[in-house]
Order: structure tokens, then C-alpha cells, then sequence
């Protein structure tokens, strides 16, 4: 039957033949003629569907080699192109979904906190520093990696790094692309149920009767010297949290997901914009004022460069992980959604666009808020204190409800408008988080969407519950640690270097200026190839060997007359070895023990019951960190699983060359 | 607030208000419509 299609004629387009070289062929089936442009490889013809279906013994038999034309051909995996049923509505819709998924909590609590802790003003230069090299760079590869990926039907991070490989480890290095999103979505959810309780209760005017830290404890169930905390109304809220998502993630990409980014994304900026101009208002003076402070010397506070922080190491790795987490980079997120983009659409700009949003959200709006409030009513020491363990969280949640009581009739709104904010910001994030799972799922396993949707579900309440019955101390820090921190370099580093090395620089290059509706200047290709990179592995080894006297103690001391007066090195609790080896909770026991020895012939035995609590609450907290990091090999173990599983069966359904 | 503050603030406000404003008007104006690469695959 295939003796029956005719090459009637080949014609060449361009002046001369060479291995591209465009052809008009005619073919015949029978009475059915047809003709297509092609190109040439390595003398024949690559023709296009439908002719392309035909076994590879057929095609020899014909004289032809079978595959799409133009820029569809297959790729190194030979992979033939593969249309999508998903696609997102519009252009701007994109840009708001991608800079929903990037504006997350992280932009109005973590970064102005970062920058209190790292230098103030100064902290902004190497901030933006890496948001160059750093930053815009890994922002286009990831687009770039996920627009070619999605050519060939890949929708999550295994099959776009398999596309672009060519080596089957890659898939695997991939997985982490589903890992991180399903662990960080169990304890980001947790959080983002936290904003919707703190608005709906602002709503009701809880807060004109109740403490925010009282409330934060009743919503979190945490009891001090024991190892779970169990709240039913945190739960309650948790889970209708997860509901919202699954059900919003199984409308669709259009309907769902760039539906809520874009009235989300305008909300966010609205609820923002008012509270920065009401916060920079405020003004001191008269006694029953407490306004204690001008909100601007909290604008100068965070702006005010202390150039001498930029001789610390530390400030510049603070500043590049802030940009990690800022971008939502390293996560497969931007490359799940970026596969949905048609082949010669725009990605550079569009990119772009995304990121300077987010820079936008995060730099002036979200550096107008948090700081300069907090410094008119605590004062520059009081927010210091506050803001001590540069997460946000407990000026955000803690302190901030306490100040907007001030504002008298204003406090619900003002409560509104504060959690409503981080609630969008934390919804467009987490829905970007729920969709590479199910994206996954769909094309690997033919799932249906609302089907995927419910299995994203499934795969995340076993994680969330422990996030939600255990102090923050277990589940909740050590997911955020080792998904939310440490494995995010890992994956950028990967794939940065599949991307600029494996993949090739050059077609990488060419990936990035397809369709381009801006100049993407040429510095950028040797950042790519060697800065970013090279940048990503130091940053790996600094977050992996971290010593406990900072780098900066052996940066000062790296010529060899002063090498001897170095710290000893010892492993720091914040770095990856450190808090393998649980550093931080063997430390705290020890100063614990200390104490409890230091009394032992006192007489105060409350205070020595006290002390043996918080060793035992200690020792239990090791230990449920060793079930949590079980639980974490396991999870990526299954994902490794599904994705052989996978892959077996596209070699099975003859998706994949065998 | 002090000069140097007002200065950085003014600096880094204007360079990524520039960025943001640069890329959202040429997303606006662009003659390309979403999808206009025509039929990909």
C-alpha cells in the first residue's frame, strides 16, 4: 500500500540545494494529490503528515526520510511535533499568569525582610545585579526550553529536558520539576490559607477583639512544647484552600488559571498601591498618636546603602536566592506555561514583560509597605526586632493586623486589603505550582483535566496533612528548606547547563530570538553560556558547604599568611551539610542541656520540667525530620517511577523512537 | 530621608518602572496577535 504514494515531482525553492534547502513536492495517493513544502536532509526529502506515520522499513523503501519540515522538525530524541489542546486565550493573559506565578508571598514579606537583614539600600545592588545575570537570563531559557518542549507535547519539566537531552538521565534530573511543586505547594497552600482566614476575619472585625498572635495560634493549633498542633478551624480553612485550586486548575488554562491571574494581578496591585500611599501618610505627633515614627524614615531605612555590606559574600548569595524565589525560578513552573505557547510566538518580550511585573510588585510596591508601616508604629528597633527571622511572616501576620487597628472604621478594610493582596499573590503562585503536575499527568497518562486535577489534589493531601498537624518546626521547615531552597538551585543549575551546553548555546540562542519582538542584546548569549552557569554552581557549593562563621571569615582570611588565623570550620545549621546533620537542633539541645545542668540543684522545678520539655520537644522534632526527609526521597522516588513508567509507554504507543 | 537614600530609591524606582512600562508598551502596541505564527505544528 505504500508502493501507492507517488513522488510526481520535486521542486527547489532556493537557488541552491544544501541540507535545509526548501522542496515543492507532489505526491499522489492514488486519485489524491498533494503537495508540500519540505526540506531536504542529507539528499531526500522529509516529508510531512500525513506521510510522516509510516513505519521507518516503509519510508527506507520509498527512498524517503519521513519527518516534518520547516522548524518542525523532529528533534535529538527524533520526536515529531505534537499540536496541543491547551492554549492560553491571550497575550496579556500570559504575562499576568506568568507574573501572578512569579509574585507570591515572598514579594511583600520575604524580600523587604531580606533587604532589612542584608544592608538596607545596598542589599538592591547585588539584588539587581543578579537579576541580570542571573535573573532575565534563566527567565528566557526557562520560556525557551518550555516553547520547544511543548513543540514535541512535552508539558512538564521530564519530557522538556528529555526533548532537549539526549541522554535518558535528563528526564530524570527533570522530575524535579514535579517534586518541588507538589512539596512546595503542601506548605505554600497552608500559608495561603492563612492570608484567607486573616481576611475573612478582618472582613468580620475579628481583630478589634482578638490579638493577630492570639488568632495566629488558634489557626495554626500551636501548643509551644508539643510536637503537633492541630487547629480544626486552620485545617478547615486549609483544605477549602485546596478545593478552590483543584477546582480552579480543572477549568483549564483560559478559563481557570489565566481567568483568575487576570483579576487577580490587577487586585493585587490595587490593594497594594492603596496601602502603600495610606502607610506612607501616616504621620506622628500628639499624645494619643501612635504613630511613633515618620513611615519614610522606614523608606529610608530600607534604602539607605550601607556600601560596606558589599564586601560580604553572604549579601550577594542573600541577593541572588531572593531573585530565585522572587522569579520562581528553578521550579518548571515558567516551563509548563511557556509550552503552551505557539512555536513562532514571542517569548523574549513577553518573558520580559513578566519579569520587570514581578521587579515591579516587589521593589516598589512591595518595599512600600511592610517596612515603612512597621517603622511608624514600632519604631526603627521595634521593626528590627520583628522582622528578626527575615521570612516576614511574623510582622506580616503577628504585628501588621495589631497596627491596622489603628486606623479605626479603616481596620477591616485596611485587614481586607492587606491578606487579600497576599491571597492573590499566593493563589496565581500555587496554581502555577498544581499545573506542571497535571500537565504530567494529562500527557503522559491520558488523564482528562478534571481528572488531573482531582490526582494533583490526591498527591498533595498526604503531604499537607503532616505540614498541617505538626509544628512549623518539622514538615513545614524542612519542605520549605529542601524544596523551597536547596533543590530550586539544583534545577536551575541543571538546567542552565542542558540548556547552554547540552542542548547547545547557539540553538538555545536562536530558541530565545524566535519570533523576538525585542532585541535581546548579544551580551546576554556569553552570560548565558558562561556567566549563569558558573554563577549557579558557586551558589550550589556556597549553599551546600556553608560554614557557620559565614564566608566572609575565610574570604578575608584566603591569603596564605593569614590562612591560619581563619575560624575553624565548623558547618552551619542554615547550609545544606548543616542541616542534614541537623546542626541547628543538636545546637539547641546542647545550650538546653547546658542550662538544665547549670540548675540542676536549683530548686525551681517548674523551670527544670520546662527545660526537659523543650530537650524532649527537640529530640522528637529530629526525629520527625527524619520521617518528613524519608518522605521526601520517597515522593521524588515516585515520581522518578511514574516517569519510567511513562516513558515506557511512549515507546510502547510509538511516541518515542525505540 | 537622606540624599544617598533618595537617590538610590529614584534610580532603581526609575530603572525598573522603565523596564516594566518599556515591555508593557510594546506588548500593547504590537501588530502581532497572540498565535499569529500561524498553525505551529
Amino acid at each position: 500500500m505504500f508502493g501507492a504514494v507517488v513522488v510526481v515531482s520535486v521542486r527547489l525553492l532556493d537557488d541552491t540545494p544544501k541540507a535545509d534547502s526548501v522542496v515543492e513536492v507532489d505526491l499522489t495517493r492514488g486519485a489524491a494529490t498533494r503537495r508540500e513544502q519540505l526540506t531536504f536532509a542529507g539528499g531526500s526529502p522529509i516529508l510531512g503528515p500525513p506521510w510522516d506515520d509510516r513505519p521507518a522499513a516503509e519510508q527506507a523503501a520509498f527512498g524517503v526520510r519521513v519527518r516534518m519540515a520547516g522548524n518542525s522538525r523532529t528533534n535529538d530524541r527524533g520526536e515529531r511535533p505534537m499540536a496541543s489542546k491547551d492554549r492560553w486565550a491571550s497575550r496579556l493573559g500570559l504575562v499576568l499568569a506568568m507574573a501572578g506565578n512569579a509574585v507570591g508571598l515572598g514579594n511583600f514579606l520575604r524580600f523587604p525582610a531580606q533587604a532589612v537583614k542584608n544592608g538596607g539600600g545596598a542589599f538592591i545592588i547585588p539584588y539587581l545585579v543578579a537579576l541580570l545575570v542571573l535573573g532575565l537570563p534563566l527567565i528566557w531559557v526557562e520560556w525557551a526550553m518550555g516553547r520547544y518542549g511543548g513543540r514535541y507535547g512535552h508539558h512538564s519539566a521530564p519530557g522538556i529536558f528529555d526533548a532537549l537531552g539526549r541522554r535518558p538521565l535528563w528526564k530524570y534530573l527533570g522530575v524535579f520539576g514535579l517534586w518541588v511543586n507538589l512539596i512546595i505547594a503542601a506548605y505554600y497552600l497552608y500559608i495561603e490559607s492563612w492570608t484567607l482566614a486573616y481576611a475573612g476575619y478582618s472582613a468580620i472585625g475579628g481583630f478589634r477583639h482578638t490579638k493577630a498572635a492570639d488568632f495566629f495560634v488558634r489557626l495554626i493549633g500551636d501548643q509551644h512544647d508539643k510536637i503537633y498542633a492541630i487547629s480544626w478551624l486552620g485545617m478547615g480553612v486549609f483544605f477549602l484552600c485546596m478545593a478552590i485550586n483543584v477546582f480552579i486548575l480543572s477549568r483549564g488554562l483560559a478559563r481557570g488559571i489565566e481567568l483568575v491571574a487576570k483579576v487577580g494581578m490587577p487586585l493585587l496591585i490595587l490593594f497594594a498601591a492603596v496601602l502603600a500611599i495610606r502607610g506612607l501618610t501616616l504621620t506622628p505627633g500628639g499624645p494619643d498618636n501612635p504613630v511613633i515614627e515618620s513611615p519614610w524614615k522606614g523608606l529610608n531605612y530600607l534604602w539607605e546603602p550601607k556600601f560596606d555590606s558589599l564586601a560580604n559574600a553572604s549579601v550577594w548569595l542573600a541577593a541572588a536566592g531572593q531573585i530565585f524565589f522572587t522569579l520562581s525560578i528553578g521550579m518548571g513552573s515558567i516551563h509548563c506555561y511557556a509550552s503552551y505557547v505557539r512555536d513562532q510566538d514571542d517569548i523574549a518580550l513577553t518573558g520580559a514583560a513578566a519579569a520587570w511585573t514581578n521587579e515591579f510588585c516587589e521593589v516598589i510596591l512591595g518595599g512600600s509597605i511592610l517596612v515603612p508601616i512597621a517603622v511608624a508604629y514600632l519604631g526603627v528597633e521595634g521593626m528590627e526586632r520583628t522582622i528578626q527571622g527575615a521570612s516576614g511572616l511574623d510582622l506580616g501576620f503577628k504585628v501588621f493586623p495589631e497596627m491596622f487597628r489603628n486606623w479605626g472604621a479603616l481596620a477591616p478594610a485596611a485587614g481586607c486589603l492587606w491578606f487579600g493582596l497576599l491571597f492573590f499573590a499566593a493563589i496565581t503562585s500555587s496554581l502555577a505550582m498544581g499545573q506542571p503536575i497535571m500537565a504530567f499527568l494529562q500527557t503522559e497518562f491520558h488523564l482528562s483535566r478534571p481528572a488531573s486535577a482531582l490526582a494533583f489534589g490526591g498527591m498533595l493531601l498526604p503531604l499537607a496533612i503532616p505540614v498541617a498537624v505538626l509544628n512549623l518546626d518539622t514538615f513545614f521547615s524542612e519542605f520549605d528548606y529542601w524544596a523551597g531552597t536547596f533543590a530550586l538551585v539544583v534545577f536551575a543549575a541543571a538546567e542552565s547547563i542542558l540548556f547552554a551546553w547540552v542542548f547547545g548555546i547557539d540553538r538555545g540562542w536562536q530558541e530565545i530570538l524566535r519570533g523576538a519582538e525585542i532585541r535581546v542584546p548579544r551580551l546576554f548569549y556569553y552570560i548565558l553560556r558562561y556567566v549563569t552557569p558558573a554563577l549557579l554552581l558557586v551558589i550550589l557549593a556556597a549553599y551546600i558547604f556553608q560554614p557557620a562563621a559565614g564566608w566572609d571569615a575565610y574570604v578575608r582570611h584566603a591569603h596564605p599568611a593569614r590562612w591560619s588565623s581563619a575560624p575553624a570550620w565548623e558547618w552551619s545549621p542554615d547550609g545544606m551539610i548543616g542541616q542534614l546533620l541537623f546542626k541547628g537542633l543538636h545546637a539547641k539541645e546542647a545550650r538546653l542541656t547546658a542550662e538544665l545542668a547549670s540548675q540542676a540543684s536549683a530548686r525551681d522545678a517548674t523551670q527544670r520540667a520546662a527545660l526537659e520539655t523543650q530537650i524532649r520537644l527537640v529530640r522528637q522534632t529530629r526525629l520527625v525530620c527524619l520521617i518528613d526527609r524519608l518522605v521526601l526521597v520517597g515522593s521524588f522516588a515516585f515520581f522518578a517511577i511514574l516517569v519510567s513508567i511513562a516513558w515506557r509507554r511512549r515507546r510502547a504507543e510509538g511516541r518515542l523512537p525505540a | 530621608m537622606s540624599s544617598s537614600a533618595i537617590v538610590l530609591m529614584v534610580c532603581v524606582w526609575t530603572v525598573i518602572l522603565g523596564g516594566t512600562g518599556y515591555c508593557f508598551f510594546k506588548l500593547l502596541t504590537s501588530d502581532r496577535q497572540f498565535g499569529q505564527g500561524g498553525e505551529d505544528h
